[in-house]
């Protein structure tokens, strides 16, 4: 599969994605403004295992990008431009705070897990792969590993409360 | 090769950046043509995002690492074993196990126990019970009044296995007694009425009431199973108790004067009267006023038994014997014993009404106030009396009173309701005859009981 046929095919997904998120005419603008980066940006990506991944970064940026200038446009509350503060060109603060949120719960939620979770958490975050993390379990079969996994994630979004957000 | 469903499983590998270059083939290559699978991992590019960051990813390894190393270094390795669910079920069922077998015992414990006491009643019964009442003349009663009481005896004992022995044992008696009395032959019944025809204030010995009061009786005992199954019966009660022959009901006056639960109520008036020695702390109308209210007295008593009187009367006169005080007949003497005994403890005045003065108080007599004397249950008191008194009052009450004015006094003379009276001819220690009367209030509520005893009829 050739650059342009990923491409294709990633302004399909990223489109349907969009539509069940935001309006279809916005969508239209997010998958436009994705693959605009994808294709100036990027020119030189073509393997199918960096694009997509660099594809779901943009998208994701392009989104949060796109709700920060609504709230800023004052589409979601009606606020006069006199009356915001001026940008800072600094860390913006409320993306901080946003982080520090998310890391904190996602902490309060890790300390939930079972011990069997958090061993094979600690070994992902050490970038342990999936057959590595199998040696270090003992485990025979690398469907073990998978379904542990899968079950742990599973278990931690629900004590993120459904959302990595 | 992973099914594409099975794809969902690298979901995790794709936020923590940990997959082989195989699997994130796989992976994307589905999620191309899978939009579920795309829209999941469009999802979990948030995780993975907040994962690149080195630093945060370095505070939830050392989060993770605390976690893990306590727990690698655990207290013991038989407390994991607990936190398996296999380990947490066998816990459970050895714990359940441990409770059945320690109910079982208990339980299998109870019932020997009670074995035990149902054969100790049993065999308790089946000796002859020294009371008289068995071999006495009963009044007579309807079927009706028979089957209520035995219906009233059968709830009774069913509701109490085992708790009040001495309770079921008098309520068992006291229906074999009813049941001998439906036996008895008509013939008779004519002394037995006229005696009861000697007794005016037992306009109640009709079947109905007596098993009414009997009934009323078992219900004061079996409300307080447990104490009156625990201590033992007044020692002085036989000896008071032995007639000869005895007139009246048999389960009116009599029988609720020495009802069970004097003991209960014993017990409780000692305490009360332990810290109210002198009566004389009591004072005032008020006082009074609380005596006459049912409900104050039942809840300062608890669980009583109606109150109740016996007396005889003693005279000394010229002829320097010991002759029998009987209520029909005049006496002629200088001076009267009033014998007299209360089946609870409580207080008592006696007043005196010589025809000629106001009625005054005879007993106690002090110089200032007149206040009322202290009655032990089942101790009997000697209480001298002239004999140019008419009539002698006592007012006996659980609590102590002052001093009652003369409205008082007709006020209570007037309406003494529900009270039974029975008399008792029994053989003293000299030989002589002895005339008891018992006077019992039906209604165990009432805290106040008055008597009128003829002394002299001109």
């Amino acid at each position: 599969m050739d650059r342009d046929q990923i491409l294709a095919t990633l302004r399909e997904r990223i489109l349907a994605f969009a539509t069940s998120r935001v309006s279809r005419d916005y969508a239209e603008d997010l998958t436009q403004d994705v693959l605009a980066v994808l294709h100036d940006r990027y020119p030189t990506v073509r393997e199918l295992a960096e694009l997509v991944p660099l594809a779901f970064q943009v998208l994701r940026y392009k989104m949060l990008d796109a709700h920060r200038k609504a709230l800023r446009r004052g589409e979601y509350n009606q606020e006069l431009i006199e009356e915001l503060p001026l940008a800072d060109t600094g860390d913006d603060p409320v993306a901080q705070l946003d982080q520090k949120q998310r890391v904190d719960w996602l902490l309060t939620a890790i300390a939930q897990l079972g011990e069997r979770c958090r061993e094979l958490f600690r070994w992902k975050l050490e970038g342990k792969s999936f057959p590595e993390i199998q040696k270090l379990m003992n485990q025979t079969s690398i469907n073990t590993i998978y379904t542990w996994d899968l079950r742990c994630r599973k278990q931690l979004l629900a004590f993120m409360g459904g959302s990595w957000e | 090769m992973m099914s594409e469903h099975d794809l969902e499983k690298l979901l995790g590998g794709f936020a923590a950046d940990t997959l082989t270059p195989e699997e994130q083939q796989q992976l994307y290559s589905v999620a191309l043509q899978d939009q579920e699978l795309f829209n999941s991992l469009a999802d979990e590019q948030a995780l993975r995002e907040l994962l690149a960051d080195p630093i945060v990813r370095r505070r939830l390894l050392q989060a993770v690492q605390g976690k893990c190393s306590t727990t690698d270094r655990g207290p013991a390795p038989w407390l994991n074993w607990f936190r398996r669910p296999a380990g947490l079920a066998w816990a459970g069922g050895l714990a359940a196990a441990v409770f059945a077998v320690t109910l079982g015992t208990h339980v299998y414990q109870e019932s020997l126990r009670q074995a035990g006491r149902s054969v100790a009643i049993e065999e308790e019964s089946a000796r002859p019970a020294p009371t008289p009442a068995p071999s006495e003349p009963q009044p007579a009663s309807p079927p009706i009044g028979e089957s209520r009481l035995n219906a009233q005896t059968t709830t009774k004992s069913a509701d109490m296995p085992g708790k009040d022995t001495r309770a079921a044992k008098t309520a068992k008696h006291a229906a074999e007694v009813m049941a001998k009395s439906v036996e008895e032959p008509a013939a008779a019944r004519p002394g037995l009425d006229a005696v009861r025809e000697r007794s005016p204030s037992t306009p109640h010995g009709s079947p109905q009431s007596e098993a009414e009061a009997l009934g009323s009786a078992e219900q004061e005992r079996a409300s307080t199973p447990s104490i009156s199954a625990l201590v033992p019966a007044p020692a002085n009660i036989p000896a008071t108790a032995a007639p000869t022959g005895q007139v009246g009901s048999a389960l009116s006056a009599r029988s609720l004067f020495y009802g069970d639960t004097g003991e209960l109520t014993s017990e409780l008036m000692t305490g009360t009267q332990e810290r109210s020695h002198s009566t004389q702390q009591f004072e005032g109308l008020e006082q009074k006023k609380d005596l006459l209210r049912p409900s104050q007295t039942r809840n300062l008593t608890g669980s009583t038994k109606p109150l109740g009187l016996r007396y005889s009367l003693v005279t000394h006169g010229m002829k320097g014997s010991h002759d029998d005080g009987d209520l029909g007949t005049s006496l002629q003497t200088d001076s009267i014993d009033l014998m007299i005994e209360a089946n609870q403890d409580g207080f008592f005045q006696m007043w005196g009404d010589d025809g000629a003065l106001e009625p005054h108080i005879v007993f106690p007599l002090t110089e200032h106030d007149p206040v009322s004397s202290r009655l032990i249950a089942h101790q009997l008191r000697r209480i001298p009396i002239l004999a140019v008194y008419r009539t002698i009052t006592v007012h006996f009450s659980r609590m102590p009173f002052g001093a009652l004015s003369s409205k008082d006094l007709v006020e209570m003379n007037r309406s003494p309701r529900g009270q039974l009276q029975e008399s008792s001819t029994s053989m003293g220690a000299s030989g002589s005859q002895e005339l008891a009367i018992y006077v019992v209030n039906q209604d165990p509520s009432v805290g106040m009981l008055v008597v009128q005893i003829p002394i002299h009829q001109p």
